[in-house]
């Protein structure tokens, strides 16, 4: 028992640092490619497009990365992500810059909603969220009235933050987006409540035992990862200056492959939340750089798949625990 | 009289990491007879059934059936050879009829035209079922609409078609303690149906912590303890008795070094906690006890006895039906352990490697797992204090590790104890609840954490104690909580000088 046990939790180390190696070495490889394909790919104006089309993944996959820490899942993020953006651009007109304040609050709402659902109603993660995924985009569609809609430019002012960059090449979106990434992984190493996500995605029963708020730390984790959907879509209506209110429904599954491309084992209890900057940089980069060689963007959903597919099957844990997503 | 021999076992060992489970078991089993099988929770009854039924394997010995060599992989295989078990815990499917309970993974004589033919099916069973006189339980009844008495029937009916079907030539039927849901009436059917199956020429072996059963139904009683088989007797009413039973059971007394019997303090007046009349519905009721600050109580019992579940209501881990926890004057309510140590409860669990440590960290965040507060440093978790901590205790109590941040799903059962010890220690907790505190530990670093739970009485701490054997659970305590079908029967007082003996408390456990 003892020596099968040290073996495997070799092995699924390894694993974890091969999955991050493998993020890497792609980055790399794949920069190169698109590089050598077009040059156009590392001038200074793709290089702010990228790091600009990074943010809201970032945001997504670092806060998803808190909910698959714990063994669990959110479904629900792209659509929260699309909700807040549409919202944004309609309360600016209303009622200005506190706006992103109420945006804000939705997204702290719509995660504890999730967490509630979850953590005391008890229903699985996969299907609670997939629940509020359904209702947030009806929300959504309602919002903007069904349509894409540029917004007025009379609230152009307080989104034009969303155009300013250092040296013409680190846009302030992105300075944003590391900036709570820093946060995002200072409460995951270095709080208790943190901790306890960890521990909880471990060894659940264990963590209840040793006199940790199991319950508290499932709540915080569907928080942080509404609230980092809600700065997704803060980000996205900002930099696309208008609502659309299916903005985020391909980047829920882009969020959950980057945080596992970062290393976060989808058992939970495994991973790290800034590493989901190396997974997000990778879908980025492949996303920037099939855009710029021009493949369709029918291809490109394509394409993500597989990626997410290898990327969980690298990442998986053939360990004891014997399932994916609770 | 001659009599045939159906099984017979040679120098059976079972070898578990850390503890011996059976030392070099020699066995024989005749056509015709009940074996009756007692000894002590871990005595190594069970670890024995499992070989014999398939579930393990033996790390040396022979095993002979009908004079061949007998070494099934699983028990499907066993029951092809003729040896059967009806296992404590039910293993029938609820959601299965009582015919395809009976009939699983045998499906195939029933088989039509590719699909089982349901009618033979039922027809078959309530066969089965007729010849075990239970023809009131209708064949296609799904099981989870019997109650637990129909099911244990049902469950015996099975092992007994399927060894009896099989085997031509005896077989041997395992029950272990097969009557703990059965009211009197079925426990003399049972009784009944034992009987009947005995004289067509098959052996049962009957275990059950019920002594009064075991001396009624056995023609021959086989006592464990530690692992090693100490008494075999033939079960005549002359020779055979519950004291000479009990006796055999508990064989040596407890050295009173072991146990550091000269660090036993008085504990001091302060209550700690109270209980009263603090009841869970189906396990334990009434239970009223004070601990007092510094003192060690054993709760003793066997399985069932309601001393675990007692233990978990106290920790915050189940909720009780009624009573009252009364800590330091004030009645709390726990409902989660980490409600309960806030007040200063804390426990250790049983199951280590399941509730007692996170196995994909390291032993120095293991350690603070408890108590993030002193570890913290501008209100953050600071990983060079914590290292300190750790190894701070791993000094103190003598954990062999290479670093602090070696991952603790490696270690050894002692040195992981020694990590939990470490948490619980950390978290400064006043009461601690300890589950099995040496299970799985070997005897060398059982001595060590006997010294560490010393430690942490003299610190004026108070602990509860679920002994992994009654000589601990004795050796440790302050006082002795002896229950009984979730009761407590008695109370002994355990000075170091005046030890109550271990007979006297099994009097009160059975």
């Amino acid at each position: 028992m003892q020596k099968e046990n040290s073996m495997w939790s070799k092995l699924a180390f390894n694993r974890e640092t091969m999955i991050k190696l493998f993020s890497l070495v792609s980055v790399i490889v794949i920069s190169c490619v698109f590089c050598v394909m077009s040059p156009a790919f590392l001038s200074r104006r793709n290089l702010l497009n990228i790091l600009k089309d990074l943010s809201p993944v970032l945001m997504l996959a670092c806060g998803e990365a808190f909910v698959l820490m714990l063994g669990s899942i959110d479904l629900s993020t792209g659509c929260i992500a699309s909700c807040a953006a549409v919202m944004l651009t309609v309360l600016l007109g209303k009622i200005g810059p506190a706006a992103y304040l109420v945006v804000l609050g939705y997204g702290v709402f719509a995660g504890l909603f999730n967490g509630v659902a979850h953590t005391y109603l008890q229903i699985p993660s996969f299907i609670a969220t997939l629940s509020t995924q359904a209702i947030w985009q009806s929300c959504a569609y309602l919002l903007s009235g069904g349509q894409p809609l540029a917004m007025l430019p009379d609230i152009w002012p307080y989104v034009n933050w969303g155009k300013a960059s250092f040296f013409e090449c680190v846009p302030l979106l992105f300075v944003v987006a590391f900036l709570v990434l820093l946060a995002y992984t200072v409460i995951s190493k270095y709080t208790g409540i943190g901790k306890t996500v960890f521990a909880v995605g471990s060894n659940e029963r264990a963590t209840w035992l040793m006199g940790q708020n199991v319950r508290l730390a499932k709540m915080l984790a569907f928080l942080m990862s509404g609230l980092g959907a809600a700065i997704a879509g803060i980000f996205f209506a900002v930099k696309l200056k208008s609502r659309i209110p299916t903005v985020g429904v391909q980047y829920n599954m882009l969020g959950i492959a980057a945080a596992v491309l970062g290393g976060v084992q989808m058992t939970g209890g495994r991973g790290s939340v800034f590493m989901t900057l190396l997974g997000a940089l990778l879908i980025t980069i492949i996303q920037n750089g099939m855009n710029v060689i021009g493949v369709d963007g029918l291809w490109q959903q394509i394409i993500f798949g597989a990626l997410m597919l290898a990327a969980i099957f690298m990442n998986s844990d053939k360990d004891h625990k014997g399932l994916v997503v609770k | 009289m001659e009599r045939k021999l159906l099984m017979s076992m040679k120098n059976i060992v079972k070898q578990y990491p850390g503890t011996l489970a059976l030392n070099d078991i020699s066995m024989d089993i005749y056509a015709g007879e009940v074996l009756g099988l007692i000894g002590e929770n871990g005595a190594g009854k069970s670890t024995l059934m499992k070989i014999m039924i398939g579930a393990e394997t033996a790390t040396s010995g022979e095993l002979r059936m009908h004079g061949k060599n007998y070494a099934p992989k699983n028990p499907i295989e066993a029951n092809a050879l003729g040896v059967g078990m009806v296992f404590q815990e039910q293993s029938l499917i609820l959601n299965l009829s009582v015919a395809q309970n009976i009939f699983i993974g045998r499906e195939k004589r029933f088989i039509r035209h590719g699909f089982v033919d349901r009618k033979a099916m039922n027809e078959a069973a309530a066969k089965v079922l007729a010849e075990m006189e239970i023809p009131q339980i209708k064949a296609s009844t799904r099981v989870n609409r019997l109650d637990f008495a129909s099911r244990q029937m049902v469950e015996i009916a099975k092992v007994f078609d399927a060894v009896n079907g099989e085997a031509k030539e005896g077989s041997v039927i395992l029950l272990d303690e097969p009557t703990s849901v059965l009211n009197a009436e079925e426990i003399r059917q049972l009784f009944k149906h034992v009987r009947r199956l005995c004289a067509a020429g098959n052996a049962v072996i009957f275990v059950s912590h019920k002594l009064d059963e075991v001396m009624e139904i056995a023609d021959r009683i086989c006592v464990f303890k530690d692992g090693c088989l100490v008494r075999e007797m033939e079960n005549r009413a002359e020779e055979v008795n519950e004291a000479v039973l009990y006796e055999a059971m508990v064989g040596r007394t407890a050295s009173n070094e072991y146990y550091q019997l000269g660090r036993q303090r008085m504990p001091e007046e302060t209550v700690v906690l109270e209980l009263k009349n603090l009841s869970k519905r189906g396990f334990f009721a009434d239970v009223s006890l004070q601990l007092h600050r510094g003192e060690i109580i054993g709760i003793c019992g066997v399985i069932g006895s309601g001393k675990e579940e007692l233990c978990a209501v106290i920790s915050g881990d189940e909720d009780p039906t009624s009573g009252e926890i009364v800590i330091g004057g004030k009645v709390c309510k726990l409902p989660s352990p980490h409600s309960a140590l806030r007040q200063g409860i804390l426990s250790v669990p049983r199951e280590r490697r399941a509730g007692g440590i996170i196995s994909d960290f390291s032993a120095y965040e293991n350690i603070y797992m408890s108590n993030y507060d002193k570890v913290k440093k501008n209100g953050v978790i600071s990983p060079k204090l914590a290292r300190e901590q750790a190894e701070e205790y791993r000094k103190e109590l003598d954990i062999k590790l290479p670093n602090v941040d070696q991952k603790v799903g490696n270690l050894s059962g002692g040195n992981a104890q020694k990590v939990v010890f470490a948490r619980v220690l950390a978290s400064d907790a006043e009461v601690l609840l300890l589950d099995h505190p040496t299970r799985g530990v070997d005897v060398g670093a059982k001595a060590e954490i006997y010294s560490i739970i010393r430690d942490i009485a003299n610190q004026g701490k108070s602990l509860i104690v679920l002994g992994d054997t009654l000589e601990e659970s004795i050796g440790l305590s302050n006082r002795v909580v002896v229950m009984k079908d979730g009761e407590v029967t008695r109370i002994f007082d355990a000075p170091p000088e005046k030890k109550p003996e271990q007979v006297d408390i099994v009097k009160y456990m059975m």
